[in-house]
């Protein structure tokens, strides 16, 4: 399934198996770091905390995002709806 | 599945110029989403902004994109769609910029009822010029301009298109981006003038003097403020006061009364113009025999 | 050849070239003494398929012909003084931009809301500065009915040919005034249009200067997907603060008319060749002026006529040259000497310039002018 996905190169890719409900299912999440500002908008938003703040000296308030485990997503789209920065992609 | 978002954007004007966490991201996404929904042709897309930091969009847009005067967006657009009344228009415009320099072309627009969608994004700010107080900034809260409290009534951008004559008005905050894309949808898809307010966070001008500085607790004071439409209602004024109504305030239900079909226009500008270029050249035709 | 004679108005004049020449999309906004051509419009455009759209104020109707412009169509507006002060800042818009568009002003009294509905020529200096900044310029004032025609359509040419704005300033006077003429025949005219891009949409640049000072200009909804901005702005029409792009821009868009200003200035000689007496005159002034010489003629002065039909640009060698050999240059203008003080610079002391300034709000008479030349003599 997986192979499918076509998320450009310059983005970082998490991939896990997951279960919405009952439903088994496997999430891709497509993260771009260059265009990432660290709002952290995603962190607030995701109800299953997939995402966290970490640091980063190269940028300009000092932080981005990263997932911390793909496998807890319920491709809810949460993150992907409010990123304003086009930065995320979940398949 | 993951939306492509490339598919619509001049990608190398991305990242955006906004600020970390800006609201207009959010609805700029929606907006590519109902854009995408309707299916249109990105050659048939005319995208028209006046000045502010929502006027920036169009350039990251790979339409027709045009970036005005202030407050002008609406009359551009109007000489775009009247002269192509088979294109799609739309308009990006700011709190300021639609209801306090260009509010008299924002009524005016409405009133005409023609076939162009208007997405208002209202940070209660004036973000680019570094943080005044604009006609939606609610009472008592501070900008630089306004550094004892404001004390400026404000205007409800709905209220007031829907008393002007749009004939599709609806709001919805940046913590809803599947709202605002169904709003913005259903405005694309509405033959008539559509007005779509999506309520935004302006954290680093408007939040920094309200102690919300970061995009979360100033998407969280929006979220708190929301009040739906239908719960509205029935409430009380007092109740309502500082309060963000969201929803459909114009759709086309026939089974409106009254007052809430108070000066519904009877007709589409475009397609009535269309009437009077038939009715000239008929008269025209009966001169010249 | 067809001919037809007909009665005709000033304003009427401008609405009937304005289609003639082409003309799809007029905004406009009530003021007189200019109303006569958006009603005109408002009749006549949508027979022939075009759209009248009276806006809510000035600055709409300049700005909703500036988009209407975008999409191809050739378009006009028409105001008086302080509509013309209104329409400004969209003015500046479309120079920034490079749009084509016509703005008629039929100039009336100012400052402000100054004699409605009286004549005036004062103007003429907010046509060439009005707007913020620098922007090159021409402005057309036809002084007689059948002038009005063919001016309003040059008008039309020139704003496509050069891609910018183009002021047609007529003067109460002209514009009110009726009189059965004979208009060239249509099929006769030249009608010019922009230039648009030869090359495919991914290969084009809206402000391209390898195809020369007006770049070719791509219509919206025709597959060139470009973006126009009233910011200063690189090829690519998108904003740019590059101090070097910003100048070359600057330098370019004033370079596109100053460069072509012979093919573009237009004058008449009137009894020039043995004149010592030189009249400066345009618009409803100079037909007073040309009553005066006439006159003067009989008395045995040698007094002749440059009649400006461009006011902007001038026709500055052939100025420079009759500033060194006539005895004296006499401006009659309706305003408090605008065209005087341009003309005392290419003057210096090599001639005297006599001023009639008036700005009552009525014309200027014969018997004013030939006082001031038998002054002179």
């Amino acid at each position: 399934m997986s192979e499918k996905i076509n998320i450009p190169d310059h983005y970082r890719r998490w991939e896990a198996d997951i279960k919405i409900g009952k439903k088994e299912d496997h999430v891709t999440i497509g993260y771009w770091r260059d265009g990432c500002k660290g709002c952290g908008i995603c962190v607030d938003v995701c109800p299953k905390q997939v995402w966290e703040i970490i640091e980063a000296k190269d940028k300009w308030n000092g932080q981005v995002v990263q997932v911390t485990d793909a496998a807890k997503c319920i491709k809810c789209m949460l993150c992907e709806v409010h990123c304003p920065d086009f930065c995320i992609k979940i398949y | 599945m993951a939306f492509e978002y490339e598919k619509y954007l001049r990608m190398d004007k991305i990242p955006h110029l906004w600020c970390p966490g800006c609201g207009i991201g959010v609805v700029l996404k929606a907006m590519l989403r109902a854009i995408d929904n309707m299916g249109w042709d990105k050659n048939d897309i005319a995208f028209v902004s006046g000045i502010g930091c929502t006027s920036r969009a169009p350039g990251y847009i790979d339409c027709n994109t045009l970036h005005t005067t202030h407050g002008r967006a609406l009359t551009f657009a109007t000489g775009i769609k009247m002269a192509k009344p088979a294109k799609h228009v739309i308009i990006f415009s700011g709190d300021g910029d639609a209801t306090a320099i260009g509010g008299n072309h924002f009524i005016h627009a409405c009133r005409r009822n023609i076939d162009m969608t208007l997405v208002v994004v209202n940070n209660n700010t004036y973000g680019m010029t570094g943080g005044q107080h604009s006609p939606t900034t609610p009472i008592g809260y501070k900008t630089s301009t306004t550094s004892y409290g404001n004390i400026d009534p404000t205007f409800d951008i709905c209220l007031l298109a829907k008393a002007a004559g749009a004939s599709y008005v609806a709001r919805s905050t940046v913590n809803k981006g599947k709202v605002l894309e169904k709003y913005i949808t259903k405005g694309l898809e509405h033959k008539g003038f559509s007005v779509i307010v999506a309520t935004a966070n302006c954290h680093t001008q408007f939040g920094r003097k309200n102690k919300m500085g970061d995009p979360i607790s100033s998407r969280k004071w929006i979220e708190t403020r929301e009040i739906p439409l239908d719960k509205a209602r029935n409430m009380k004024a007092a109740e309502l006061e500082d309060k963000i109504i969201t929803g459909e305030f114009i759709s086309e239900e026939p089974e409106q009364t009254y007052w809430e079909n108070y000066n519904h226009p009877i007709h589409e500008y475009t397609e009535a113009y269309q009437g009077i270029i038939e009715k000239a050249q008929k008269k025209s035709e009966g001169e010249n025999k | 050849m067809k001919k037809t004679v007909r009665f005709y108005s000033g304003a009427e004049l401008v609405g009937k070239a304005a289609i003639d020449a082409g003309c799809s999309y007029f905004g406009g906004y009530p003021i007189t003494p200019s109303s006569e051509i958006a009603e005109y419009m408002s009749i006549h455009l949508p027979k022939h398929g075009g759209t009248y759209m009276q806006m809510e104020d000035e600055i709409a109707a300049m700005g909703s012909i500036i988009g209407a412009s975008l999409t191809g169509a050739k378009v006009l507006t028409a105001t008086s003084g302080p509509g013309f002060s209104l329409k400004q800042e969209n003015i500046g818009y479309a120079y920034m931009a490079e749009v084509p568009c016509v703005i008629c002003n039929v100039m009336r009294g100012g400052p402000s809301t100054g004699l409605p509905t009286a004549l005036a020529q004062a103007d003429i200096m907010q046509a060439k500065w009005g707007t913020h900044g620098d922007h090159p310029v021409i402005a057309l004032t036809p002084a007689y009915l059948e002038e009005i025609y063919e001016m309003t359509i040059k008008a039309f040419n020139l704003a496509e040919t050069y891609r910018m704005p183009v002021m047609l300033l007529l003067d109460e006077v002209i514009a009110h005034l009726s009189a059965a003429i004979e208009l060239p025949d249509k099929e006769l005219m030249v009608i010019k249009n922009r230039r648009k891009p030869l090359v495919p949409p991914e290969k084009y640049y809206p402000y391209d200067t390898a195809y020369g000072d007006v770049p070719p200009m791509a219509n919206f909804f025709e597959g060139y997907r470009y973006h126009v901005t009233g910011l200063s702005h690189d090829k690519t029409g998108f904003p740019t603060t590059d101090p070097d792009l910003v100048q070359a821009d600057q330098e370019r868009q004033i370079r596109k008319v100053a460069s072509k200003a012979d093919e573009i200035y237009d004058y008449e000689s009137y009894l020039m060749k043995d004149a010592k007496i030189i009249i400066f005159a345009y618009g409803s002034t100079a037909r007073a002026a040309r009553v005066a010489i006439d006159n003067a003629r009989k008395l045995g002065i040698q007094v002749g006529m440059m009649r400006f039909k461009v006011l902007w640009p001038l026709p500055e060698a052939e100025i420079l040259k009759i500033c060194s050999k006539a005895k004296a240059i006499i401006i009659p203008e309706m305003n408090m000497g605008q065209l005087s003080e341009v003309i005392e610079r290419y003057a210096a002391d090599r001639t005297k310039i006599m001023r009639i300034n008036h700005v009552g709000g009525v014309p200027i008479h014969p018997t004013d002018i030939l006082n001031v030349i038998k002054e002179v003599v």
